[in-house]
């Protein structure tokens, strides 16, 4: 009995320690994530006369220098405007694809080990010639989006603008 | 960020970043040797991607003296101390052009957090792990030394076939 238990208890803690490790890009391997599949959509934030809307899709993407990787991920494609005036958009190109490099948004987020609502990714803040780093937390009806943007931390080469074109904090409902 | 100087010397330049901001500005017109930057509390206790991708830019720009020699450095307030140093000049010419353009970087800053799961609110060991992996997978040609308290010595560091961080003593 007592080896049973202990044998139990040692199959519990290595499927613990197993279940924390992130899932490490394998050359020739395929990370699949269901989770992301709720992300996927037309969102729009409409305040005064602003009006962002970013569509964001999901693909299976070949990740760069990883001997035949491949990952679900989101991309997405955005419209920001000011009235009638646009300040930025990469939407014209969403029938585009990851390669293609058109995208203005890139995340996701690690299976089994961060929150299935959520994901963090770059976004292209484009008319600051900038990256930023975007958390998108989707709420339980699976209809609205709350967006939290910030500057990434590190070292910026040259004069660099710290703030963005639109809130850092906003709430997108889906169309 | 710093140069040598003919005799042997350091010429620093000191920058402070912007009050709340979790960035530095470094500009310079002359070619450097290298730079060291600090990591507040609730930063990474290891380089983060966009020091990476200063080091590529610098290098782009050809902003580096010495790409044998050229030295780039974060304290951080996990009490962890570490440099980074070109290994292979041909990987590293590769990696840093394919993260030049925004779109690929977001690609690297994506897999540096959620795929290789560098974070903020991990353990030390964890983070150095991670990234020695992320720098080998990625194929970047640097190598990561870590310094001792008193930054008198640094060890270059490997990931074994075990998943254990050990010295490499090759270099």
């Amino acid at each position: 009995m007592k080896k049973i238990l202990i044998l139990i208890f040692t199959i519990s803690i290595t499927f613990e320690i197993s279940a924390q490790l992130p899932s490490f890009p394998q050359p020739n391997g395929n990370i699949l994530n269901p989770s992301l599949d709720k992300f996927v959509g037309t969102w729009v934030w409409i305040s005064g006369i602003d009006t962002l809307k970013i569509v964001l899709k999901k693909e299976n993407v070949l990740l760069p220098f990883h001997d035949n990787s491949r990952a679900d991920r989101i991309i997405g494609f955005h419209i920001f405007k000011k009235g009638n005036v646009i300040i930025e958009q990469s939407i014209s190109y969403v029938n585009t694809n990851c390669s293609d490099k058109k995208f203005t948004f890139f995340g996701g987020n690690s299976v089994g080990l961060d929150n299935p609502n959520q994901i963090t990714g770059s976004l292209i803040n484009k008319a600051k010639n900038k990256n930023g780093h975007l958390k998108l937390l989707i709420n339980s009806s699976f209809n609205e989006l709350n967006w939290s943007l910030e500057n990434r931390e590190g070292v910026r080469v040259g004069t660099y603008d710290f703030t963005f074109s639109y809130p850092l904090s906003l709430t997108l409902t889906k169309q | 960020m710093f140069s040598l100087d003919t005799i042997g010397g350091i010429d620093e330049t000191a920058l402070v970043g912007i009050a709340g901001e979790k960035g530095v500005e470094m500009n310079t017109t002359s070619i450097i040797d290298g730079f060291i930057h600090s990591h507040y509390t609730n930063l990474l206790s290891i380089f983060s991607p966009d020091d990476l991708f200063a080091m590529a830019t610098f290098y782009i720009g050809g902003k580096i003296n010495n790409t044998q020699t050229f030295t780039a450095g974060v304290v951080t307030a996990s009490g962890t101390q570490y440099i980074l140093m070109i290994d292979n000049l041909t990987k590293f010419d590769a990696f840093a052009n394919e993260i030049k353009d925004k779109e690929t970087f977001g690609i690297f800053s994506d897999l540096y957090e959620s795929m290789y799961h560098i974070k903020e609110t991990n353990t030390v060991v964890e983070n150095e792990t991670a990234f020695m992996l992320y720098l080998e997978s990625n194929k970047t040609g640097l190598k990561l030394f870590k310094g001792n308290d008193a930054f008198n010595s640094w060890k270059r560091k490997k990931v074994d076939e075990d998943g254990n961080i050990v010295d490499n003593p090759c270099n």
